[in-house]
């Protein structure tokens, strides 16, 4: 190699230090900006994506304790302060809407909060039973009158066709720091963003 | 005289029926009067629970290390949760007491979040800085080595190139 070639050597390692040198000052001044989001699911009794009734049987008993685990994933980058709301609806009342951002305009029959850290994973478990139910030969009705969630009894007036379809919808709120309030979904980049989850169940009439 | 004693006894047993019925109303107004007190004590509970939280998340944004002030932040959601469970049950004396405990911890938590700000913002700009001096300190150190070390290089290039070219003739 003459002395040029030698020069230019020189001149490259110099310049692969200063950038190197400089590179975590520059990353310091621009954190890199990933998507934000969080994950909601229903799981089962053992913390999986099955067993959610006794014997895989949708069919529930008034009396029968079902045991499902709410699961929340935090990848929002930052810490939050989340509310999940539990709601008891049939198949014809209005569900979640995640083309407007409504959440479902039935009553909450269990609140729970908490506040996640980032990239932090919760898991909080729901027992609930139907305590009592109505029933109304005349038009083949069944009504849900007691729930109870976690030891809490609510009052409801849900009535289905034969005593099917009725579902348990999952909501996450999460707390706006703009409205100072909770808000169904959350706010990334100008847009809002839902997430929530439904199971369906049907009720065995007493004999 | 009996008759005055008639009169008397008339006129106590009318007293007594008017405090006796309106005795309910003042009962029905207290018990009201109870379940407003603690509504609105545990609507306070939840602002404070709010701005709590909105205290944390700014001094995480600060880089200050917020895990400790979380868990005490969750257990005062927690009391929070019993505290609307003891209202529906219609103990309004332990929902007050645990509204009230809501807004200390929530209290706690805000104060310390100042302190970790403070503590946050000092340490980042410590941080900065230090990143600032390294940087510099490399980038001169480099460009005081290309200088020296390349004048050092060429005269060694060049000694030796004088000495094969003198070893050839």
């Amino acid at each position: 190699m003459n002395l040029d070639e030698w020069r230019l050597v020189f001149v490259s390692v110099c310049i692969v230090i200063i950038l190197v040198a400089c590179a975590p000052l520059v990353m310091a001044l621009s954190p890199r900006r990933e998507e934000a989001f969080m994950t909601l699911a229903l799981l089962g009794e053992n913390g999986n994506a099955d067993q959610y009734f006794s014997d895989d049987d949708s069919r529930i008993e008034v009396g029968e304790v079902v045991n499902w685990v709410i699961y929340l994933h935090n990848l929002m980058g930052e810490v939050q302060y989340v509310a999940v709301r539990l709601k008891i609806l049939n198949s014809s009342m209005l569900a979640p809407n995640t083309i407007s951002y409504n959440p479902s305009p039935a009553p909450i029959i269990y609140e729970v909060r908490h506040v996640l850290t980032d990239n932090e994973i919760w898991m909080h478990t729901i027992s609930w039973s139907i305590d009592a139910i109505i029933t109304s030969t005349h038009v083949n009705k069944i009504g849900i009158e007691l729930l109870s969630v976690n030891n809490r009894t609510v009052e409801t007036s849900i009535l289905a066709e034969n005593g099917e379809n009725f579902r348990i919808i999952i909501e996450l709120w999460v707390y706006n720091e703009k409205l100072n309030n909770f808000q169904f979904g959350w706010s990334y980049d100008d847009e809002i963003y839902c997430a929530w989850n439904q199971i369906w169940f049907n009720i065995i009439l007493p004999v | 005289m009996n008759k005055l004693n008639k009169d008397l006894i008339s006129i106590l047993s009318f007293i007594g029926l008017v405090i006796f019925s309106i005795l309910p109303i003042f009962n029905i107004a207290q018990c009201e009067s109870n379940l407003e007190r603690t509504q609105s004590a545990i609507d306070e509970a939840d602002s404070a629970l709010g701005f709590a939280y909105l205290s944390l998340l700014k001094a995480e944004r600060k880089g200050g290390d917020i895990s400790e002030l979380v868990e005490l932040l969750n257990t005062a959601i927690d009391d929070y949760s019993e505290a609307k469970k003891a209202l529906d049950l219609g103990e309004y004396e332990e929902a007050i007491n645990l509204a009230e405990k809501v807004i200390k911890t929530s209290n706690e938590v805000l104060k310390t979040d100042i302190s970790v700000i403070v503590i946050a913002k000092h340490l980042g700009e410590v941080e900065y800085r230090n990143q600032i001096y390294l940087s510099s300190g490399v980038v001169c150190f480099t460009i005081l080595l290309y200088f020296v070390g390349w004048r050092l290089f060429k005269s060694y290039y060049l000694r030796n190139m004088k000495v094969s070219k003198t070893g050839r003739s």
